[in-house]
């Protein structure tokens, strides 16, 4: 997933998920069952004949979730995907993917700039120096899942953040 | 908020949801404010011009050499549209126009993918492609219809070459301003080149496309209409130009108002394809990608 949903206008929400089954020559019918069930995963159930213009950012986003899922990989890479929204959405949708993928059973590599964001939905953090690249420290963040937005603001939340502050004060 | 209001019972009156407004002066306003605004104005403008017009000539203030009277128009193009002869020119450069037209998209279209996927091919070819940009194409008009005669072909051949250019260059910029991020999506699901184009780049460049088509069809007339200046036996050009020959001067508008007509319809039958096939561009400038 990118920092842009990169829906296809052309496309209403069903078939821009549906876009890796056309690409990788998947069965239709199963794909189109697979597509609506993951539209109904990511909460937009009933939105699939809609065009990408009229959703929201949030939304969008959502759909670019479930088109990602949609030919089942075992690993997630997303790239800041919820960096251009707003701080309500991206913390809904935080918690949204976490719930999702641990529903799927992915593993998910999640690149952010944003500590809240990372102690939030992770399981473990590694902490990169900017160009070169280097993991300069990994944090385990061991709080209980299902997460929700209440953890936030628990002393456990802030030591986790105050722990990754750190590292990248000591890198920078 | 009076605005606002205005924009709201004007969109439920279009499904007869509202009541007959009481008073007429709202009424008026209203009615002022619906979809026949615009046809009304362009009524009321083409009076105006009628008028201006006869003025003009009445008073002399415009040789009657140039422009005659437009009710002599009006019976000048009467005349002509119900002669037999005048549908065989008709004919003749309609033919010319569509053949040029259709050629000129496939060379324009095929041209336009290859420089717009292939680095390359737009390094090597570009010099020439912009040399041929400044050239003013109608003066290859002479040599093509002394190479092919007096025939069709020499239209058809000046409208493909005028008429290939636009969608080449939309072609072009249509397919190289695809977005990097979406290539890398594709990418990412392992997608041919072959998919590339078809299920992103193509569509993409497809309202750029469409704008190509528009400007390539004006060009495709100009070039057969150009072609029978030069040189020709039939055609409409051929048919005005006899008649600014013979001093026939509102015949000459009378075949000029049927070029004019001739393009309307064209450019109104790629405006419809372009609304039934670039539906999306009418949902609104965010669509959320750059595409």
């Amino acid at each position: 997933m990118f920092q842009k949903p990169l829906l296809f206008p052309w496309r209403n929400v069903v078939e821009n998920i549906l876009l890796p089954a056309d690409v990788l020559h998947l069965d239709k019918d199963a794909a189109r069952k697979r597509a609506l069930g993951l539209l109904d995963l990511v909460g937009l159930e009933g939105w699939e004949n809609h065009y990408p213009s009229e959703l929201s950012g949030g939304m969008q986003q959502r759909v670019a979730l479930a088109r990602v899922l949609l030919p089942d990989p075992d690993v997630l890479l997303l790239d800041e995907p919820f960096g251009a929204l707003d701080e309500m959405t991206r913390e809904t949708l935080d918690l949204e993917l976490a719930r999702i993928t641990a529903l799927t059973e992915k593993t998910v590599v999640f690149v952010t700039h944003n500590v809240y964001e990372a102690v939030l939905i992770s399981d473990r953090i590694c902490v990169m120096t900017p160009r070169p690249g280097r993991v300069t420290g990994v944090v385990d963040v061991p709080i209980e899942r299902p997460r929700s937005a209440t953890i936030l603001s628990t002393e456990e939340f802030s030591e986790k953040v105050r722990e990754v502050r750190d590292l990248i004060g000591a890198v920078g | 908020m009076e605005v606002e209001m205005d924009a709201d019972t004007r969109v439920a009156d279009r499904d007869g949801l509202l009541p007959e407004p009481a008073e007429t002066t709202s009424r008026t306003r209203r009615w002022l404010d619906s979809r026949w605004r615009g046809p009304i104005g362009a009524g009321i403008l083409a009076m105006l011009i009628y008028t201006l017009w006869q003025t003009a000539v009445s008073n002399a203030w415009i040789s009657d050499i140039i422009l005659p009277a437009p009710g002599d128009v009006i019976v000048a193009f009467a005349e002509t549209i119900r002669s037999g002869f005048f549908y065989e020119h008709l004919w003749i450069t309609t033919q010319e126009v569509l053949i040029g037209f259709g050629v000129g998209v496939v060379v324009g279209f095929t041209l336009g993918a290859w420089l717009g996927s292939s680095r390359l091919a737009r390094d090597v070819a570009y010099p020439y492609v912009v040399a041929f940009q400044g050239l003013p194409k109608i003066v290859l008009a002479p040599i093509f219809v002394t190479a092919l005669g007096f025939g069709m072909a020499s239209k058809v051949v000046m409208a493909v070459v005028i008429s290939f250019f636009p969608l080449l260059v939309n072609t072009e910029a249509g397919i190289a301003t695809v977005d990097r991020d979406a290539v890398k999506l594709m990418q990412s699901l392992n997608a041919s080149k072959r998919d590339i184009f078809f299920r992103l780049a193509l569509p993409h460049s497809m309202p750029l496309i469409f704008a190509g088509l528009k400007t390539a069809l004006t060009f495709a007339l100009v070039g057969a209409i150009v072609g029978e200046f030069v040189g020709a036996g039939s055609g409409l050009g051929y048919l005005l130009e006899s008649y600014a020959y013979q001093l026939q001067v509102p015949r000459v508008w009378a075949v000029t108002a049927v070029l004019a007509l001739m393009g309307v319809v064209l450019f109104l039958l790629v405006d419809y394809l372009d609304r039934k096939i670039v539906f999306w561009r009418s949902n609104g400038p965010n669509t959320g990608s750059t595409l």
